[in-house]
């Protein structure tokens, strides 16, 4: 697939490297390929250099044109060629006659003002990225994803994964969201421990931008995520409790303790999840559930700054389950002291689910 | 088979040309021979992407028989459109795991 855009992605790249060694070309450059952006061609290139480019990943967001901050698009039941589709509503436009479109709309727009208002990040990026969602992808489809360059949501067949849940939910949208913005920090490579610890930081900050909207403390909080969008032959409230991991569903795997984790391996086969991204995200799921509950008050202004500092300065993409208790704990003895509450509660969380 | 979603769940669907109405069971047929699945060799999908889906895909057909791995960016139209058909014809199975 990606010699099919070869001819698309190489100038960019060497556009980007002349760029580098010159502050003035490097202007020219990014406003040369922001100009085209987003048309369709160029979004498919932008998703493909973001694995080309690995950790230069980051650098995408710059070629994103400024203005419009939140645009949803409906890809009307193609699939990942026919991305973004057609653009519905942006930016300061007024709702329109279709709910997923709306609900993706102002999910994305709460959680864009949750991480520039709690965790003063501007956008994806930190660079006012525009945010792009597409809405209505394939036919009875059950799933959402970050495709690297916007977000998809699938309608949901109704058995699996109720009809229309998937945009509804506050959760979804911020979890997609927050893959994102690990791409352009710690960049966690999605196979076993480190994307474990992708999934797990899309659940926590997603779980903190919904208590935050519902300004629930940590207590009050139900800590499900996904609730209320499993279809009818599933039995259960959510897809997933960081509670108590393992309980959401019927099936549910999620181990919530080191004692239990599932050692699956990242071999293409599509039972195995990477390693068991989805599977083993539940144990610092639970280690973020103590930590955030064990703080009191509400989540975004302990647990979910303390996470996000180290997601943005200490974790790498190779970064394992104790990289990230020791990067935590590290960031909770900077943003509230050393040897306080704070770092005593985040270390306490990672023993207590065999981390530490 | 799929998996890989955001749900973190594994889907199975099957069609039996044997169970179909024969109008259905020549669909099938049709449009499995236009995927050209029984001799596609999967492409590198390159570095995995958080949530995007893997299908696992089997097409049998009296001795002939093959696998592949497609992630939901290789998908041919073809392809999509056989496993959304699959899904959706009356006599398909479904089921979690």
């Amino acid at each position: 697939m990606i010699d099919r855009h070869a001819c698309h992605i190489l100038p960019q790249v060497v556009l980007l490297e002349a760029a580098d060694r010159n502050e003035s070309l490097r202007e020219a450059a990014v406003n040369t390929l922001a100009a085209s952006a987003s048309t369709r061609t160029q979004r498919v290139a932008l998703t493909e250099m973001v694995q080309l480019l690995g950790a230069q990943a980051a650098r995408i967001g710059e070629l994103t044109p400024a203005g419009g901050l939140n645009t949803v698009y409906d890809v009307r039941h193609g699939s990942w060629d026919d991305l973004p589709g057609v653009r519905v509503r942006g930016a300061g436009e007024p709702p329109v006659d279709d709910v997923a479109v709306n609900e993706a709309f102002d999910n994305a727009a709460k959680t864009r003002d949750f991480y520039s208002d709690v965790l003063k990040r501007d956008s994806i990026d930190d660079a006012g990225m525009e945010l792009v969602s597409s809405v209505h992808f394939d036919n009875d489809f059950d799933n959402a994803f970050w495709n690297g360059a916007q977000m998809v949501y699938g309608d949901g067949s109704g058995t699996f994964l109720a009809k229309g849940s998937l945009t509804r939910d506050l959760c979804v949208v911020g979890h997609e969201l927050t893959h994102g913005v690990v791409q352009f920090t710690a960049g966690l490579r999605y196979s076993k421990q480190s994307g474990a610890l992708n999934e797990s930081f899309a659940d926590a900050l997603g779980s903190t931008v919904k208590q935050w909207a519902a300004n629930e403390t940590a207590a009050q909080a139900d800590w499900l995520v996904g609730k209320g969008i499993l279809g009818s032959e599933m039995k259960g409230v959510a897809l997933r409790s960081m509670k108590a991991p393992g309980t959401a569903f019927e099936g549910d795997r999620q181990p919530g303790s080191m004692r239990d984790y599932v050692d699956l391996p990242d071999d293409n086969n599509p039972r195995n999840d990477h390693g068991g991204v989805h599977i083993n995200s539940g144990i610092p799921n639970k280690a973020f559930y103590l930590a955030a509950t064990r703080l009191g008050e509400y989540t975004w202004q302990h647990a979910g700054p303390i996470w996000y500092d180290a997601l943005v300065n200490s974790l790498r993409p190779n970064s394992q389950f104790k990289d990230a208790a020791e990067a935590t704990i590290a960031s909770a003895a900077k943003l509230y002291g050393v040897g306080q509450d704070a770092e005593k509660a985040v270390r306490a969380a990672w023993e207590e689910v065999g981390v530490l | 088979m799929e998996g890989g979603g955001f749900a973190g769940l594994v889907k199975t669907t099957e069609a039996d040309a044997g169970e179909l109405a024969p109008a259905d069971a020549e669909r099938l047929r049709t449009l499995v021979a236009e995927t050209g699945l029984f001799d596609l060799v999967p492409p590198d999908s390159g570095a995995a992407l958080p949530d995007v889906q893997s299908y696992e895909i089997t097409v049998e057909d009296g001795g002939r028989r093959n696998t592949v791995v497609l992630g939901e960016r290789d998908l041919s139209p073809g392809v999509r459109a056989l496993l959304d058909w699959v899904g959706s014809v009356p006599g398909h199975h479904q089921a979690m795991g």
